[in-house]
């Protein structure tokens, strides 16, 4: 009797796929729906697991697009400090896909930012990316026109790259009441005052992250529409929960969220492609193996388990064999840097994390 | 009666020139010996086992008045690094020229930016490990250190520099890194004095480097040397340090 099962690959079946074998010999776990060439232009954002994927692209010998360097000339450790090169533009992690609507369309000139600023002990900060100085700006004037190089970077990102990555990271937000936007971090924590007059707390539903993903991924495809999408799903549980719920069922309901938007999404839109960074780590055959004692954040073996299978998928081989060229510091779309290799800050620990600041307001 | 070296590069024709300066330093009870190597022999002036040796020792016994080939530096109270191939006029117009490509960023990142290249510049200079290296063996004996005298006012480094506002602001700062340095190690620190700078602060005033003289031969310089000073530079500086060297405890800011 014949059935769609009969002729299914090993990979299909959990027994032979997972139960029969090591869980490190996993294999098969992503199939890119496009090719991936050394010289397409690659830019990455999104929650902070996005940042190993711009390294794993660097060090594989990848054209990862830098468009807002900072400076040729100084280190690389100088230049992290102050968050250049950890995404393609300096927006600092973007971990709705609320907060990634709104980049494109202020950056695009669908919408105007506002020119909310933070002040912390006579020091200014961005609301929409609070850690991207390390000590604040000297004057709100300053930070807005940081900001709107950022937004210049951005445009360039949408228009000249061919590979768009986004990492979806929360589900949970904060946004102004008033203006309808929202912020890369509760007001009051990293800076700001909080105000619950001004600010409200949002959890967005499934339909809601939808909307937000293709409002956006519609308007960066319109203007430029050669671009390809790469979603993934970060596999960092929450820091905190304000949904009144255990931060473990909170968790879940935002992974479950944002991971059957990036299915629903890529599914349906030929352009887009998911890739499972959220699975890997995740799923019960790993047993957990891949976080830290906290149980939270990603160790580095996650990352490179993780990476090598990203770089098997694109290169055709198997985990772990995708050549390490450790040479290719990013593609800077202004002159030439002449500056470390990316493997110099390949450390786990060198991840930018805003949403880890919420840690330091846990009572106990 | 105390010893003290004044030991550096070419720059100490300068003060060899400063008969005024000898007879000070002299009549303060102190005995001044000039001791180094010019140009590119300065670098590779090494410690060891108490001495400093120099890589062209004929060289530098003429310098020192035919007493030291290679320094002995138990034979001296004081020693003084004067220019030490840290030359800061054309290090501080590169800084600038690149600090200029920063402008639209953030003044906290400017300022790291600015620092990190000094640092840099100064790592690589051969007159910390040198001082490094006799502070650690000696640490009884006073140090005292100089930069380069900046460059003598000429049309052609004026030309080069974009922002003098700026190009000033790299100076303070490099001065800063320098007596900073010297600060952390119980280094006294002195700085061309104010009333040897042209108009702007930027440069030497050009009086201060005509006929000047090479250190060995006691030559001159040709008329286009706008890097090395006289005679009466050298009254200015030698007058400067003895104030410093009589002071009762390490200098802290510079005397200039």
């Amino acid at each position: 009797m014949s059935h769609p099962y009969r002729d299914l690959p090993p990979a299909a079946f959990w027994r032979t796929a997972v139960s029969d074998i090591n869980p490190l010999e996993t294999t098969d776990l992503w199939t890119p729906r496009h090719d991936l060439k050394p010289d397409d232009q690659v830019v990455t954002f999104g929650s902070c697991f996005a940042q190993h994927i711009s390294r794993a692209l660097r060090r594989h010998g990848f054209s990862w697009l830098d468009c807002e360097p900072g400076a040729d000339f100084v280190s690389e450790a100088l230049r992290s400090r102050f968050n250049y090169g950890v995404f393609s533009a300096r927006t600092g992690n973007i971990y709705s896909a609320k907060a990634l609507l709104q980049w494109v369309q202020w950056s695009l000139g669908q919408a105007t930012p506002p020119d909310e600023a933070w002040e912390r002990k006579g020091r200014y900060y961005d609301p929409f990316r609070p850690a991207i100085e390390p000590d604040g700006f000297a004057s709100a004037a300053e930070m807005l026109a940081s900001r709107q190089q950022t937004l210049d970077a951005f445009a360039r990102c949408i228009r000249e790259s061919d590979v768009f990555v986004f990492t979806l990271g929360l589900t949970e937000s904060w946004e102004n009441i008033a203006g309808g936007y929202t912020y890369a971090t509760c007001p009051g924590t990293n800076a700001g005052t909080f105000d619950p007059d001004s600010h409200v707390f949002r959890n967005y539903t499934c339909a809601e992250v939808q909307d937000h993903l293709e409002q956006a991924l519609t308007l960066i495809r319109a203007e430029n529409p050669k671009v390809r999408i790469l979603l993934t799903v970060s596999p960092v549980p929450l820091t905190a929960t304000a949904a009144g719920k255990h931060v473990v069922v909170s968790t879940t309901y935002s992974k479950s969220v944002l991971r059957a938007v990036a299915g629903a999404v890529s599914d349906a839109w030929d352009h887009v492609d998911y890739f499972p960074s959220y699975e890997i780590i995740t799923a019960p055959s790993f047993r957990g193996m891949f976080y830290d004692p906290n149980m939270r954040t990603v160790a580095g073996r996650g990352v490179d388990f993780v990476m090598s299978h990203f770089m098997a998928g694109v290169s055709g081989t198997a985990p772990g064999t995708a050549p390490d060229v450790t040479e290719g510091a990013a593609k800077p779309a202004a002159p030439p840097p002449d500056r470390a290799p990316a493997g110099a800050l390949d450390e786990p620990d060198d991840i930018k994390c805003e949403e880890q600041i919420l840690e330091a307001f846990a009572r106990h | 009666m105390s010893k003290i070296c004044i030991l550096g590069n070419s720059h100490l024709g300068a003060l060899a020139q400063s008969e005024a300066g000898a007879k000070a330093f002299e009549a303060a009870g102190h005995d001044v010996v000039y001791w180094g190597a010019a140009g590119t022999l300065f670098p590779k002036i090494t410690y060891k086992d108490g001495r400093l040796i120099s890589p062209a020792p004929s060289r530098s016994r003429i310098i020192s008045g035919g007493r030291y080939g290679h320094l002995d530096l138990d034979d001296f109270d004081t020693l003084l690094v004067y220019g030490g191939s840290v030359p800061l006029s054309n290090a501080a117009a590169r800084i600038a020229a690149r600090m200029t490509t920063l402008a639209p960023l953030s003044g906290a990142f400017r300022t790291a930016a600015l620092n990190e290249q000094i640092a840099l510049w100064w790592q690589d200079r051969p007159a910390g490990a040198l001082m490094q290296a006799m502070i650690d063996a000696h640490p009884e004996k006073r140090y005292i250190f100089t930069p380069d005298p900046l460059m003598a006012r000429n049309d052609a480094y004026l030309a080069r520099i974009s922002d003098p506002v700026l190009l000033r602001q790299v100076l303070d700062a490099m001065y800063m890194h320098c007596q900073t340095w010297c600060d952390t190690r119980g280094i006294g620190f002195y700085r061309q004095n104010e009333h040897t700078l042209a108009e702007g602060r930027l440069t030497t005033h050009p009086s201060f480097s005509t006929n000047s003289v090479k250190m060995e031969k006691g030559e001159a310089h040709p008329d286009e040397d706008f890097v090395h000073m006289n005679g009466s530079y050298g009254d200015v500086v030698m007058a400067d340090l003895l104030t410093l060297v009589q002071s009762p405890e390490q200098a802290v800011r510079a005397a200039g």
